[in-house]
């Protein structure tokens, strides 16, 4: 190998790597990221059983037994429930989300926004 | 011809170095308040401070450690600018080598480090951007960001001000971060670019290409005469009669003004092979 080409191909080679790494990280390099999503959910709620029922008082006349209050009768309501989403982040979102503490690594491996999306995140870097 | 001509403009340039520093700081400090945290940027600027336009590429990669993640772009971005000019950003372009370059116009005392503390830096890159974050996460008390000084200086007391001006008291930031900083700053007092020289991780990254980088500091051995003039221009004490393209060699560019050193790239033809990067010092030794 002649000496001029041992000169240009190190750094020439680091040139390139780095490049390639710099545009896969800012362009194609996605991390899945856990989010605190609030999403509407159809929920079942049980009404609290009524105060006087019928038998509540026992037998008519107040003789006989206290008969136990009707089941309760289940209700579907739409309600705003926190609900758990793997987002595919880009990595300059993940970038952006660590300078503020935004973002954090949980004991089961999973990486996990600290703020829900949508709302304003921290503004600064917790240390 | 043309090379003496770039001669005479690299030689200009490095008088002008202080002016070319502060330039810098406009981009860095973020006039447009664009706050691109999104992209890393090249020099040692911490990321919370309130002027900041660029994220921490030690705090990017301390904390990617932390997320057991490989930052692609934090990395590229060094590999890149590490392979182009090696360290220069560092001499040229980092606020935080402003700030104790500006400390260096204190007529106090200087004394030089030994050069095997420029070790060091490998060690704080090593342990306390990679190892402790990854092990421990960013919560452990050895986590770089929590020491880190430019962090103390450009983030946490601005933004200790900032929440005591808006009527939520004075919390004083982490106490070893404000230690570090009290040390860094006495230290500036008394030899140049302590930091740099001793501790910065960054500086170590770019550091490590100075010897494999596309713009190189070569000797002329036709025109040096072994005088070590240059060692004694070299106020950093990196003796670039020896190696000039050391690790520890900011590219400050004032050993040029010597003559016998000039700034090259890889691509110089062979009519320049005389050329070389090992100075007289190590040729009168072997």
């Amino acid at each position: 190998m002649s000496r001029s080409l041992r000169r240009i191909l190190p750094p020439v080679t680091l040139l390139v790597a780095g490049a390639c790494a710099l545009i896969y990280g800012a362009s194609a390099r996605t991390v899945p990221v856990v989010a605190e999503v609030m999403v509407e959910k159809e929920v079942i709620v049980l009404d609290p059983p009524p105060r006087d029922w019928p038998g509540s008082r026992g037998g008519p006349g107040g003789r006989g037994p206290i008969l136990p209050p009707p089941p309760p009768r289940p209700r579907r309501v739409k309600q705003q429930v926190a609900e758990e989403q793997v987002q595919v982040t880009p990595e300059p979102k993940v970038t952006r989300d660590v300078t503020v503490g935004g973002i954090t690594r949980l004991q089961d491996g999973r990486i996990k926004l600290t703020y829900r999306p949508g709302e304003d995140g921290p503004a600064l870097c917790p240390t | 011809m043309a090379a003496s001509r770039l001669d005479r403009s690299v030689r200009w340039l490095a008088g002008r170095r202080a002016w070319v520093q502060g330039l810098f700081l406009v981009v860095w400090l973020d006039p447009l308040m664009l706050r691109l945290h999104n992209v890393c940027g090249p020099v040692f600027h911490c990321y919370s401070c309130p002027l900041a336009a660029f994220a921490c590429p030690i705090g990017v990669l301390a904390n990617f450690s932390a997320l057991h993640l490989f930052p692609f772009a934090a990395v590229g971005t060094l590999v890149v600018i590490g392979a182009g000019i090696g360290n220069a950003l560092c001499g040229w372009a980092c606020p935080f080598g402003f700030l104790q370059d500006a400390a260096g116009w204190i007529p106090t005392p200087r004394f030089r480090l030994p050069a095997w503390t420029g070790y060091a830096r490998y060690l704080v890159l090593v342990s306390l951007v990679v190892v402790v974050p990854y092990l421990w996460s960013e919560s452990h008390s050895l986590f770089f960001c929590r020491l880190c000084p430019a962090g103390a200086l450009e983030g946490a007391l601005p933004n200790t001000v900032n929440v005591a001006r808006a009527g939520g008291g004075i919390v004083l930031p982490n106490a070893a971060k404000l230690i570090v900083l009290g040390v860094v700053l006495v230290a500036m007092l008394f030899t140049l670019r302590p930091w740099c020289k001793v501790l910065c991780p960054l500086g170590a990254v770019f550091g490590l290409f100075n010897q494999a980088s596309m713009v190189t500091l070569r000797f002329r051995s036709n025109t040096c005469q072994g005088c070590g003039q240059c060692d004694k221009m070299c106020r950093y004490g990196v003796l670039p009669n020896r190696n000039v393209n050391n690790s520890r060699c900011i590219r400050c560019l004032e050993c040029t003004k010597c003559g016998a050193l000039a700034v090259g790239t890889v691509f110089t033809g062979s009519a320049e092979a005389d050329e070389t990067t090992l100075g007289p010092a190590v040729k009168l030794r072997g």
